[in-house]
């Protein structure tokens, strides 16, 4: 029960920061993606099970802009957080900086399959998308997830599940 | 070593995991109706009611101050009206004359965003308007200001909305002080650049820049931005690096209009 509302809130948190919040911090194009920065706490925190079903659901969710993408999106978040469980055991993931790393390769991780995915613009444009896009945008994830990570004391007060 | 991994992952994770795939896998191969279904019933349970708080939101602290700006437009509107009146109908008379025809029949269909995906590289947004409205791909797609994209796909009740900012979108345009012609494009610092002109023409900053028409997608004479900076790479290089300020905020997009005019 008490997963099942983490996850219902998380999506609801991700959404409105989607809608609401995400337009307005916006540098030149370039968002943070929230989504990645609660997968990532919930893949060391809160259990498989809860970041496996928020990342089928926010990747349902975050398609739904575009119907004819549905379930790839939620294919990329699903194999991050497999990932991160797997390898999870090998790290000492109360450390900050380890956490925020690990938010970092996510976030590039995922922008590089959904080109690689749907091959937007030219093949070539791979290097382009990802040096413009897709590391900036790693680093503003990091950047917020920082702040985020710190004020909820998950490096002080969780232990990975 | 992976197989020592795999045997600390619990077997019920393993059979959720395999579920999920499979459940994402027939998502993707299902009918893109049956894929709009869901897409509706998700936006239905999550973006209408945060969008709709949002709205309410933003309603109480606009609300106040529209109503006193309307007033004031209202007055002068009341004024101009008349004063136009008799100026469209000498416009008419002349038109009659010349046996001139209006290039376009312009209607806009007002929609509200839904959606704008998170997706960096990948400028577009969900609009609440789509073919049962009469929306169809490639029309214009503009806010009060001015040129905001085109309709890149079209649903029963949606419309997926290619934003000027796209790095894969091109629109005709031109100089109005100059008539200079060139492609609008996606800039560095998600602005907007004037491409292929070359760096002798005659463009200044302040220039104000519009669709041209060509190409047959945006219809002309759309506002997009004003000319900000000019910049000559080298002397050996043909085009200037032309930077424009698009008159349509992409970071605060609220309300678009779809251009279902065409051309006579």
């Amino acid at each position: 029960m008490r997963h099942i509302l983490i996850i219902t809130v998380a999506l609801f948190v991700v959404t409105a920061w989607d809608i609401a919040l995400s337009p307005l911090i916006s540098i030149a194009g370039l968002k943070p993606n929230l989504a990645i920065i609660f997968l990532v706490y919930l893949s060391l925190f809160q259990g498989n099970y809860s970041a496996l079903f928020f990342a089928f659901f926010w990747g349902i969710i975050a398609d739904s802009g575009s119907p004819e993408a549905l379930g790839w999106s939620a294919l990329i978040y699903i194999a991050i957080a497999f990932v991160i469980t797997f390898i999870r055991t090998h790290f000492d993931w109360n450390n900050l900086t380890t956490q925020l790393i690990i938010v970092g390769i996510a976030v590039v991780f995922h922008d590089i399959l959904y080109f690689l995915i749907f091959n937007l613009g030219e093949p070539g444009n791979i290097l382009f998308i990802t040096i413009r896009y897709t590391l900036p945008s790693a680093l503003y994830t990091t950047a917020l997830g920082t702040g985020l990570y710190f004020w909820l004391g998950v490096r002080t007060s969780k232990t990975p599940v | 070593m992976i197989r020592g991994q795999l045997d600390s992952i619990k077997k019920n994770d393993i059979l959720l995991l395999a579920l999920l795939v499979v459940l994402c896998l027939m998502i993707i191969l299902i009918p893109l109706r049956a894929k709009e279904t869901i897409a509706n019933i998700t936006i239905n349970i999550f973006y209408n009611p945060i969008n709709s708080v949002q709205a309410k939101f933003k309603g109480l602290y606009a609300i106040k101050e529209e109503a006193r700006n309307l007033e004031a437009e209202l007055v002068e509107a009341r004024l101009k009206l008349s004063y136009y009146s008799d100026a469209i109908n000498e416009n008419q008379r002349l038109k009659e004359l010349l046996e001139f025809n209006s290039a376009y029949e312009v209607k806009l269909i007002p929609a509200e965003i839904i959606i704008r995906p998170e997706i960096p590289h990948h400028m577009s947004v969900l609009i609440g308007v789509g073919a049962e409205s009469g929306v169809k791909t490639d029309m214009a797609v503009i806010t009060p200001d001015g040129l905001a994209g085109r309709v890149l796909r079209v649903y029963d009740k949606n419309s997926e909305v290619q934003l000027l900012i796209d790095p894969s979108s091109r629109a005709a345009s031109l100089d109005v002080r100059s008539r200079v012609q060139g492609i609008v494009k996606a800039g560095p610092s998600g602005g907007l650049i004037l491409d292929n002109v070359p760096g002798y023409e005659d463009v200044i900053i302040g220039d104000t820049i519009r669709s041209s028409g060509l190409g047959g997608v945006f219809p002309k004479g759309i506002p997009m931005g004003v000319v900000a900076n000019i910049q000559q790479r080298s002397s050996s290089y043909l085009f200037a690096d032309i930077m424009i300020n698009p008159f349509a905020n992409f970071n605060s997009l609220e309300r678009l209009f779809v251009v279902t005019g065409e051309r006579k």
